[in-house]
C-alpha cells in the first residue's frame, strides 16, 4: 500500500489505534523505540537555590520540577518522635492543554497519593530522622512537584525527582536551648539526609489486553486500555505494585513487569551517582 | 553614639529575626548585628570571620543568593575601610543600597542590568514556551492558542481573541514556603495586569471569537517577577507564532538617595523605598503599564521614568538577540 507522509498524518488522527498496532506488529513504535525502552532521561540538581533541595527531571518530554521546603513543626500527638514528609503533585493548565485552571484535578490528586505511598512504603527516609526533640519540634519536609511539560508518564518522573531531590537536600543543625527553651539554628553546619532506600519506578502500558510497553507517551497512555506501575528498591524489593483497574493481566506478563523493573532500577541508580558525583566537590 | 535612625534600622532587623522562629539574635551592642541577623535570616548563607575588613559589606552580598562579592580591593567595598567603618554604614539593617562610591549591594552601577539569559521554545506541548532568568529570578512562560474559546462560550468576544492569563509563583520560589501558589490576591493583580499589557500588544482582531492563553510560572523569585513575567510571556508570544504590534519589555526601577536604580532584586525591593515597574513597547516608546509604589516626588519621576525605559530597551536589546538566534537555529535545523 502505498503510504505517503500526508496519509499517515491523517491517518493517525483518523484512526490512532490502528496506526499504533501497526507499528506494535513490528515491535517498535511510532517514536522509533523499542517496546522495552525508555525515553532519554536527564537530571538537573541543586537549580533552585530558594528551596532546600531541588531537581528536574525530564523523561523524554515529560518534564517535572521538585522543589523541596524544610519548617518546623510540633510533632503528631500519636508519634512524638516522627516528622512529616508532605508531598504534593501539580499539573496546572501550563504543561498541557488537557487541563484546565481550578483547583487540582483527579489525575494531580492520584499522583500526590501515590508519591505518599511510595515514601511510605519504601522507608526512603525514616520520620524518626526529621525529629529533632521529641515531642517539641520536628522538621516537616514538603515536597512541591510540578509538571511542567506532559508527555506521559509523570508517576516514573515525580518519584525520580523525589529521589534526586531527597539527596540534594541539606538540613541545618538544630539544638534547642535549655534556659530559654527556643530553637537554634546553626546555619554553617548542614547535614544531608539519611537516604535509605532508593525507590524507582516503572510504568507500563497495556494495550489490546495482551501487549506490554514501558514508559507510555500521553498518546499512548490514551489509546491504552490499562496502566501498571511497579516501584522497586535496591535490594530487588518491591515497595509498590499499582494497577489502577483497566484490562486484565496474567501473572506471567506481571512478572516481566518486574524483571524490566529490576533492570531500570540499575539505569536509574548508576544516573543519580553520576549526577551526585558531579556536584560534590563543593 | 547611636543616631535615631541607626537604631530604628537596627530594631527593624531584630523584628525581623524574631519574626522568623528559632534565630539567634546577636547581642545589641555588637557592630555588625544587623548584618548578621539580616544573614542568619537566609538560610544556607556563611558569616565571614568578625574582623575581616569590610565584612559588614560582604555579610550583605553573601544574603542575596548568587551574587558576586566583589574582589576586596575594589573601591566601594569597604575592604579598604575597618571593618568597623563598613559595619556602621552597611551593616546596619537599614542596608545601604547604593554606596559612596555608586555601587549596589551585589555591586552593579546604578543602571546597569542584572544578567539576563532567555530560551525560546523549550516544551514540546505548548505552541509557544519560554524561560527566563534575570539574575536569579527564574521565570518560565507558556502560551497556548489561538484556539476555540474553553469553558463559557458566552464570553467570547465577536470581534478579537480573548486572552487569558494566570500568574503562578512555585511554592518554593521564595525564601519562605509561599503556602498558595495562586489565587491570592497578589497573583490575582498580578495576572490581570499581565492580560492587561498584553492585550495591548497582541492583535487580537485578527482572531475573533478565540481565545489565547498565557501561563506564567515563576520557578525563584529574587524581585523583578512582574517584569521577568512579561519578558517571559513576550519570547513565548513571538515563539507561537502569534502576531504583536511589538515586543514588550519591562523593567523596574527605585530611587535611593536621589539616583535612579534599575533592575531591583529582592533586596531592593524589601528595603521599601520607591518602586516603578513599568512595561514598554520600545520601537514606539508606548508605555503598556506603569506602576508605583511607595511616595515619590512629582520632580523625580521622569528621572526614574526615563531609567526604566532605559532598561527597557537593554531589555529589548538582549531578547531581540534571542529571538533572532533561536530563528536562525530553527531555520538551520529545518535545512530551508
Amino acid at each position: 500500500m502505498h503510504m505517503n507522509f500526508k496519509f499517515c498524518v491523517y491517518f493517525r488522527t483518523v484512526e490512532p489505534l490502528e496506526y499504533y498496532r501497526r507499528f506494535l506488529k513490528e515491535n517498535c513504535r511510532p517514536d522509533g523505540r523499542e517496546l522495552g525502552e525508555f525515553r532519554t532521561t536527564t537530571v538537573n540538581i541543586g537549580s533552585i537555590t530558594t528551596a532546600d533541595g531541588s531537581a528536574l527531571v525530564k523523561l523524554g518530554n515529560t518534564t517535572v520540577i521538585c522543589g523541596i521546603k524544610a519548617e518546623f513543626a510540633e510533632p503528631p500527638a500519636e508519634s512524638t518522635n516522627k516528622g512529616y514528609i508532605v508531598p504534593n503533585v501539580d499539573l496546572p493548565p501550563l504543561c498541557s492543554s488537557r487541563f484546565r485552571p481550578g483547583p487540582p484535578g483527579e489525575e494531580a490528586q492520584a499522583a500526590s497519593q501515590f508519591i505518599a505511598d511510595v515514601i511510605e512504603n519504601s522507608e526512603i527516609i525514616m520520620k524518626e530522622d526529621l525529629c529533632i526533640a521529641n515531642g517539641k519540634l520536628a522538621w516537616v519536609l514538603y515536597c512541591d512537584f510540578i509538571c511542567l511539560d506532559y508527555d506521559g508518564n509523570i508517576l516514573d518522573a515525580c518519584t525520580f525527582a523525589l529521589l534526586a531531590a531527597l539527596k540534594n537536600v541539606q538540613l541545618p543543625k538544630v539544638t534547642i536551648n535549655e534556659e530559654t527553651g527556643l530553637a537554634e539554628v546553626d546555619l554553617k553546619q548542614t547535614n544531608p539526609l539519611n537516604i535509605r532506600k532508593h525507590p524507582v519506578a516503572t510504568s507500563f502500558a497495556i494495550f489490546d489486553d495482551t501487549i506490554l510497553i514501558v514508559d507510555p507517551t500521553a498518546e499512548e497512555e490514551d489509546l491504552a486500555t490499562g496502566t501498571v506501575t511497579i516501584v522497586m528498591d535496591e535490594e530487588g524489593k518491591l515497595c509498590s505494585v499499582h494497577k489502577p483497574g483497566g484490562s486484565g493481566l496474567t501473572a506471567a506478563k506481571l512478572q516481566d513487569c518486574i524483571t524490566r523493573a529490576v533492570t531500570r532500577h540499575k539505569e536509574v541508580k548508576k544516573l543519580i551517582d553520576k549526577v551526585i558525583n558531579s556536584i560534590k566537590p563543593k | 553614639m547611636t543616631s535615631p535612625r541607626r537604631a530604628r534600622r537596627e530594631r527593624g532587623a531584630v523584628a525581623l529575626a524574631r519574626c522568623m522562629p528559632g534565630y539567634e539574635i546577636p547581642a545589641r551592642g555588637t557592630p555588625g548585628a544587623g548584618a548578621v541577623v539580616l544573614a542568619r535570616c537566609m538560610p544556607g548563607y556563611e558569616i565571614p570571620a568578625r574582623s575581616t575588613p569590610g565584612a559588614g559589606a560582604v555579610v550583605l552580598a553573601r544574603c542575596m543568593p548568587g551574587y558576586e562579592v566583589p574582589a576586596q580591593g575594589t573601591p566601594g567595598v569597604g575592604g579598604q575601610w575597618p571593618w568597623r567603618g563598613a559595619c556602621r554604614g552597611r551593616a546596619m539593617a537599614g542596608l545601604e543600597l547604593l554606596s559612596d562610591e555608586g555601587y549596589r549591594v551585589d555591586g552593579r552601577r546604578a543602571g546597569e542590568l542584572r544578567k539576563v539569559r532567555a530560551r525560546m521554545g523549550v516544551f514540546a506541548q505548548a505552541d509557544g514556551s519560554a524561560y527566563i532568568e534575570q539574575g536569579n529570578t527564574k521565570a518560565l512562560a507558556v502560551v497556548y492558542g489561538p484556539h476555540e474559546m474553553r469553558g463559557s462560550r458566552s464570553k467570547a468576544l465577536h470581534d478579537r481573541a480573548l486572552v487569558n492569563c494566570q500568574y503562578s509563583m512555585a511554592t518554593f520560589s521564595t525564601g519562605e514556603r509561599k503556602r498558595r501558589p495562586h489565587g491570592d490576591r497578589k497573583s490575582s493583580e498580578m495576572t490581570l495586569h499581565l492580560k492587561q499589557t498584553f492585550e495591548a500588544a497582541i492583535l487580537t482582531q485578527l482572531y475573533p471569537r478565540s481565545q489565547i492563553d498565557i501561563y506564567v510560572q515563576i520557578l525563584q523569585a529574587d524581585g523583578g517577577n512582574y517584569c521577568a513575567c512579561v519578558n517571559a510571556a513576550t519570547l513565548a508570544t513571538i515563539d507561537a507564532g502569534i502576531p504583536m504590534r511589538d515586543y514588550v519589555c519591562a523593567s523596574s526601577a527605585g530611587f535611593i538617595e536621589d539616583t535612579p536604580l534599575a533592575d531591583l532584586n529582592y533586596v531592593e525591593e524589601a528595603a521599601g523605598g520607591p518602586q516603578v515597574a513599568l512595561a514598554l513597547l520600545p520601537k514606539s516608546d508606548q508605555i503598556a503599564l506603569l506602576e508605583m509604589n511607595s511616595r515619590l516626588h512629582e520632580d523625580h519621576l521622569e528621572q526614574v521614568i526615563e531609567a526604566a525605559s532605559k532598561a527597557c530597551k537593554d531589555v529589548y536589546a538582549v531578547l531581540d538577540q534571542v529571538v533572532r538566534d533561536h530563528v536562525h537555529e530553527v531555520t538551520t535545523l529545518l535545512g530551508e
